[in-house]
């Protein structure tokens, strides 16, 4: 895999992320009640942080990325669903 | 399609496991803005491995754009304790994880998979109705229609409920 300094990934400022909510391809669906509004979700900076953090560490394969991966966010096993 | 409470109904009473395919779709914005109160009660369960595919699709030149605000989208519902990640050290392909996670609690809850993928349906739909191991629970698999993304049953054409 090839894999790109972060510096070439797009979404590491809020800005980029405008791009996105005027997405043409984007069709919502008609009627939907707003039950949070997009920028609740979409805009968290939390959310921009975890993003870039997943992007930009643990470039080794699935098992050492996932392996470390706890100790950034919660992981839980499925066995407690 | 489906009905909008009839979905917030399921979203309460059932366990809703991602795939990525669903994830990289263009109306998974708008599906998780329609949906989030209800995944503030019953967060939705993404398998550490869709995080890990969205990352590969990050770096490809086909599905960049979808793949980066579907993590972003992701991560902010991780930060906001909407959805949870899972994973088993024994995780290794993305399919296996879903049906095996739908078989394993099978007995115990009913399950929602968000899937895209008709392959991995037909799968999930063949492993629910096995005779050897039968299940008052339910399983549902959603899609977002290819051309209005809105949600919709996903299911064979000759498909006939049991």
């Amino acid at each position: 895999m090839n894999v790109h300094p972060i510096s070439e990934v797009s979404f590491s400022t809020a800005s980029d992320l405008s791009v996105a909510r005027t997405d043409p391809q984007e069709t919502e669906a008609k009627g939907s009640p707003p039950a949070q509004t997009l920028a609740d979700i979409t805009t968290q900076e939390a959310g921009f942080q975890l993003a870039t953090h997943l992007l930009q560490t643990f470039t080794i394969d699935y098992q050492t990325w996932s392996n470390r991966l706890v100790s950034v966010i919660p992981v839980q096993s499925w066995e407690s669903l | 399609m489906v009905n909008i409470n009839d979905m917030r109904s399921l979203v309460l009473s059932h366990k809703i496991l991602l795939d990525t395919s669903f994830a990289m779709q263009p109306g998974f914005r708008g599906f998780v803005q329609t949906y989030a109160s209800e995944f503030r009660r019953n967060p939705l369960l993404v398998p550490a491995l869709v995080l890990w595919e969205l990352r590969k699709h990050c770096f490809s030149r086909d599905n960049d754009f979808l793949a980066q605000r579907s993590l972003v989208i992701l991560s902010s519902m991780i930060s906001l304790q909407i959805a949870e990640v899972r994973r088993e050290q024994c995780d290794g392909f993305q399919d296996l994880v879903l049906l095996r996670v739908a078989l394993q609690h099978k007995l115990a809850h009913s399950i929602v998979v968000l899937t895209n993928d008709s392959l991995l349906m037909r799968d999930l739909r063949a492993m629910w109705n096995c005779e050897s191991v039968t299940s008052r629970k339910t399983l549902e698999v959603l899609k977002l229609h290819r051309r209005t993304q809105q949600l919709c049953v996903f299911r064979p054409h000759s498909w006939v409920s049991r």
